[in-house]
């Protein structure tokens, strides 16, 4: 008994060890609520200011690729709103949403970003408090980012497209193929469009856009297609996309809010229901 | 004194990895991890215990800022846990002293780049399969933790040649 005693007091350091790493453990598995956690608790209080300081200076050193994309972002605006004057038709009469628009766009900072790990999140400063709810979705100028995967009153974790678990729905923009956009996790800068029934008609070059959903609107650019893989896998073919936006490099982002959501899945419960 | 220089440096790595290293993104994929130098660090004497709750604490308070709660301070824990295996195991001809401290001045530059580059690379593949989860992409895990190994490496020698200078015997 008193070498037992002994051999514990002398290799506590161990069972130090073990419990430590059971606890992270606990932890790692239980990333839904730690998330609430973290928002609601530490990540508010200590890390919310510190995160939204680094982001500021961040934002202070790429001031200029910043003003760069602002007049690129300016030049198609114009460019688009002089295509609007000059083609004017009836269709434009039922299609103005002006009054009650499906998607507003809610500008976001990124105050928290990573594209090294398998797993990533993107913390945007904007949450509760700007009607912020969980599965509307996050994107740039160029290209679509995430998905909103958790809000606290301040703060929001987006899912980005580099995570292993995103997966949306995607199409060619000349000949409406669809399939389901992933991230395999091997390049940061490409996804992968999966379920493709058929590759022909296809040519590398063609533009990725979104496919009609409650979270993107319609056509929104994602990417080109770099490579057409020519094996089957179930009976599907994928293909490489590059993607348009650069996930590590951003810093500002829109949220989208589609007003008609609640609406929408509320009649789905409905009808589920009945 | 010492207690206050260690809370110093505890302050001053965990901030300098929140605010700097973590902006760090090489092409997209090497973000050095400076912090754990923390561990590299502590005396030869502390307690192991010490030593293993220190590193628990750097990797949650690293936690807080970035990923998943548990991820950093899983990989902390278990480096500190192997720090004093990994000192007996890197061959040495310094006869051990009671001022030296692990570090790059007091040590061979042989040792320090044995013993910082073992311990290093034991978190980084530990870190990536534990935020990876799976074994599907091994190569390229593991690919991606060598990189960061070798960021991470080059930056503590940095911070060793600009911080630190030879202990002075008592």
């Amino acid at each position: 008994m008193r070498n037992l005693f002994d051999f514990i007091v002398k290799n506590s350091y161990v069972f130090l060890f073990i419990l430590l790493e059971i606890i992270c453990f606990v932890f790692i598995y239980q990333s839904g609520s730690y998330r609430k956690w973290v928002m609601n608790s530490a990540s508010k209080e200590i890390s919310g200011p510190i995160l939204e300081m680094r982001a500021s200076y961040r934002e202070y050193i790429n001031l200029k690729n910043i003003n760069e994309l602002l007049i690129s972002e300016n030049k198609d605006l114009i460019h688009t709103a002089y295509n609007l004057n000059l083609s004017y038709s009836p269709a434009h009469i039922f299609n103005d949403t002006a009054n009650n628009p499906v998607f507003e766009y809610v500008p976001a900072n990124v105050i928290e970003n990573t594209t090294h790990k398998q797993s990533n999140y993107i913390i945007l400063d904007k949450g509760e408090k700007d009607s912020i709810a969980i599965d509307m979705g996050v994107i740039t100028a160029r290209g679509i980012v995430g998905i909103v995967k958790d809000v606290s009153p301040h703060f929001c974790i987006v899912l980005s497209l580099l995570h292993k678990e995103f997966s949306i729905s995607a199409k060619l923009k000349r000949n409406d193929v669809a399939g389901i956009l992933i991230w395999d996790g091997i390049n940061h800068s490409k996804a992968k469009l999966k379920n493709i029934s058929s590759i022909e008609n296809l040519k590398v070059g063609d533009t990725v856009v979104t496919q009609h959903s409650l979270i993107f609107p319609e056509n929104y650019p994602i990417g080109t297609v770099s490579k057409i893989n020519q094996q089957v896998k179930g009976g599907y073919f994928a293909l490489d996309i590059l993607l348009f936006e650069q996930l590590s490099k951003m810093s500002k982002v829109w949220i989208i809010k589609n007003n008609y959501a609640h609406e929408l899945s509320t009649l789905k419960e409905k009808v589920d229901n009945e | 004194m010492n207690k206050f220089l260690h809370i110093l440096i505890f302050l001053f790595l965990l901030f300098f990895q929140v605010l700097v290293a973590d902006s760090i993104a090489l092409w997209g994929i090497v973000t050095p991890m400076l912090y754990i130098m923390f561990i590299l660090i502590l005396p030869f004497q502390m307690p192991k215990w010490q030593v293993i709750l220190l590193g628990f604490l750097m990797g949650f308070c690293i936690d807080i800022f970035t990923g998943v709660l548990g991820q950093h301070a899983a990989a902390c824990v278990l480096i500190a846990f192997l720090r004093m295996p990994i000192i007996s195991l890197v061959p040495t001809h310094i006869k051990f002293e009671e001022h030296m401290r692990p570090i790059l001045w007091d040590m061979h530059f042989a040792w320090f780049i044995q013993y910082s580059l073992y311990l290093t690379l034991i978190h980084h593949i530990f870190f990536f399969f534990l935020d990876t989860m799976s074994f599907k992409n091994f190569f390229l895990v593991l690919g991606i933790a060598l990189l960061n190994t070798v960021a991470t490496v080059i930056l503590i020698f940095i911070f060793q040649i600009l911080f630190y200078k030879p202990s002075k015997r008592y």
